[in-house]
């Protein structure tokens, strides 16, 4: 049983009366434990997948089966749930709450989960040690680098230890050597066993994953190895 | 389910961080609160004031009046010069079987005679009356001397307490007590000077007081009273007691039909009441005042908190991303607002406080009178209720419509 299998998924929105399909008939197996990079150029429709199989958003069509249930009929709350329990993201822009410390920050996962209040604290430092943030614990956002902002994400995405980490254009943001080193984060995540789905629109970053699918406006042209990936 | 310090830990955080709002937000509410703890307090201390001296002629007195309880001008005037209340009448009240519980009595006769001492004269209140019932209904004290009693009252004795004023009328500087006055002819020796100064709220400064049998017999020369003070021990008795004074004076004066009595009894207990009811409805006339602004406080919550909402628009994104529900996200926000306005509440409590002891102070020495201070407790519990239930009732939209949001579209907000 695959962990994350969909079926014709579609994707239509409605804009002034005019419908758009950002998604034509997705159908698509991940296993469990794969790194996956998802590429294709701007507006194709990456970042709509990733909402879909992320549960932030529901298909107009098709079926999605998270570890071989049907996530159709699921309702709001559960699929907070579910993605409180199962997924972790991390966002191109970050989005770490201001003001709050990188502490707190990772913390928030934790909040909203069953995990004991008392247990939080050393379960945030640890995941903050994995990305190497230590003595950054009590600093605020705005006292970081980019590079260091987009690590507290990754810890904060790892914090409620998921099964998949959704990783949408991670290194958008950031310069070379910090890019490198969220993608090296992101590998050994992989390797520690979690699955990996990277959302990008560079091939060359795309590389570092194991399998590769490119979509083009809406639908999967291509899926195969990661360092085979064609033009597009 | 998010934990409740969580909650309110993150909701304090964001205030924190947005402190010079938070505080402009909350101004509403603590000027609003603050009103109502003064109003409450400055209330409550008049009507202790005047219960205290209302209640000082002792709230088991009965005051027997001739005439018919003035309901009009006409009412009044029949009032004043009604002559029905006899000397005969009062000495068949005095009796045992008529009124049972009655325990002492003094009968008022009001004159107006000039008082006069060598050369100098004055034109005081002169009153005939008990000095005891004086004391306790006034509370006064005595500069020079001390009240006349039982025996002088008994005895027609011609003696008199003399107010401040009077004595300077007549006296200047000098001593008064033991020299005598001259009133209608004839001689009263002082027995004391009143200290001067208001006695609660009566004005004592220009007042004599003589025995009320000297005052009849000597002065006013009637077999008639103005009215008469009757005291029945406690409180408890006083209904019982004024059926027996209304039954004893109807045998009296041959009245069947209670319509026509031509006399009328009042209580303590009902002035009491009256000035209760009308303290108490005009502190929650006022109070219903400053509730508006509690209104226009709780409006401008609503708004800052709509403002924020959109402003947190991705932070709302992000915490429905990482697993918050709809009704994690209700409560957050709807915390932070209760929080805001509650706080606001309790700095309103406290200025309020303060103010109302300030003000309790300046009252007391400008009215020269005992204003005491009393800590508005129930006001204080409603306060802080009224502005948590503020933030409740105006922060629950823009909770409700911060929950609402899709993650989806919060993320994507810029």
């Amino acid at each position: 049983m695959a962990l994350i299998d969909t079926r014709g998924i579609e994707m239509t929105y409605e804009k002034g009366g005019a419908e758009t399909k950002a998604l034509r008939g997705v159908t698509l197996k991940i296993e469990k434990g794969e790194f996956l990079a998802v590429v294709g150029p701007s507006g194709s429709g990456k970042s709509t997948l990733l909402q879909i199989l992320g549960l932030l958003d529901i298909q107009t069509a098709g079926a999605y089966e998270l570890e071989g249930k049907d996530t159709s009929a699921l309702t709001e709350d559960e699929l907070a749930q579910l993605r409180n329990k199962k997924f972790g993201f991390i966002f191109q822009s970050f989005n770490l709450l201001a003001r709050t410390s990188v502490l707190e920050n990772v913390k928030l996962p934790l909040a909203y989960s069953s995990v004991q209040s008392r247990t939080w604290n050393s379960l945030a430092t640890k995941v903050i040690d994995v990305v190497g943030l230590s003595h950054r614990l009590t600093h605020e956002p705005n006292q970081l680098s980019g590079g260091e902002r987009q690590r507290v994400a990754i810890a904060r995405a790892l914090v409620n230890d998921p099964e998949v980490i959704f990783a949408d254009e991670p290194t958008g943001n950031l310069d070379t050597a910090s890019g490198r080193a969220v993608m090296d984060l992101l590998e050994r995540l992989h390797h520690e066993g979690h699955t990996v789905i990277l959302i990008t629109h560079d091939r060359m970053l795309a590389k570092r994953a194991h399998r590769a699918i490119v979509i083009k406006d809406g639908a999967i042209v291509w899926d195969g190895r990661a360092t085979d990936i064609p033009e597009y | 389910m998010i934990s409740l310090r969580f909650t309110i830990r993150s909701a304090y955080s964001s205030l924190r961080a947005n402190r010079v709002r938070s505080g402009l937000t909350i101004l509403g509410i603590v000027i609003g609160i603050t009103a109502i703890m003064l109003i409450v307090s400055i209330g409550g201390g008049a009507q202790a004031l005047i219960l205290d001296q209302v209640g000082g002629l002792g709230a088991d007195t009965i005051v027997l009046r001739p005439g018919r309880l003035p309901k009009g001008p006409t009412d009044l005037a029949q009032t004043l010069f009604s002559d029905s209340l006899k000397v005969r009448d009062v000495d068949a009240l005095a009796r045992k079987e008529n009124v049972p519980d009655l325990v002492s009595y003094a009968p008022v006769v009001f004159l107006s005679e000039p008082v006069s001492y060598g050369g100098q004269v004055t034109h005081p209140s002169v009153m005939g009356w008990s000095a005891q019932f004086m004391v306790d209904a006034t509370r006064a004290t005595f500069a020079e001397g001390g009240p006349f009693g039982e025996d002088e009252i008994k005895s027609d004795a011609a003696v008199a307490i003399i107010g401040d004023k009077a004595r300077k009328d007549l006296f200047g500087d000098e001593p008064a007590n033991n020299k005598f006055i001259r009133i209608k002819g004839k001689n009263f020796r002082i027995t004391g000077v009143l200290s001067p100064g208001n006695a609660g709220i009566f004005n004592v400064d220009n007042m004599v007081l003589l025995p009320y049998t000297t005052a009849r017999v000597y002065l006013s020369g009637k077999d008639n009273y103005q009215e008469v003070m009757l005291r029945v021990g406690d409180p408890a008795n006083v209904e019982r007691s004024v059926e027996d004074i209304k039954r004893a004076m109807r045998e009296l004066h041959n009245i069947t039909d209670p319509a026509k009595d031509d006399f009328y009894v009042e209580t303590q207990q009902g002035a009491i009441a009256q000035i209760t009811t009308i303290l108490s409805v005009l502190t929650a006339f006022l109070s219903a005042v400053v509730a508006i602004s509690l209104v226009v406080g709780g409006i401008g919550v609503m708004n800052v908190m709509l403002v924020s909402v959109t402003e947190r628009t991705r932070e709302i994104g992000l915490r429905k991303a990482i697993g918050a529900r709809s009704k994690d996200i209700l409560l957050q926000f709807l915390f932070e607002a209760t929080l805001l306005t509650l706080f606001g509440g309790l700095i309103g409590v406290t200025l309020g406080a303060m103010f109302g002891f300030v003000a309790a102070k300046i009252l007391a020495q400008s009215l020269a009178v005992d204003w005491t201070y009393t800590f508005p407790l129930q006001a204080t519990l409603i306060g802080l209720l009224v502005s948590g239930g503020v933030g409740l009732v105006f922060g629950g939209y823009p909770a409700w419509k911060a929950s609402r949001k899709s993650p989806i579209e919060a993320l994507r907000y810029e």
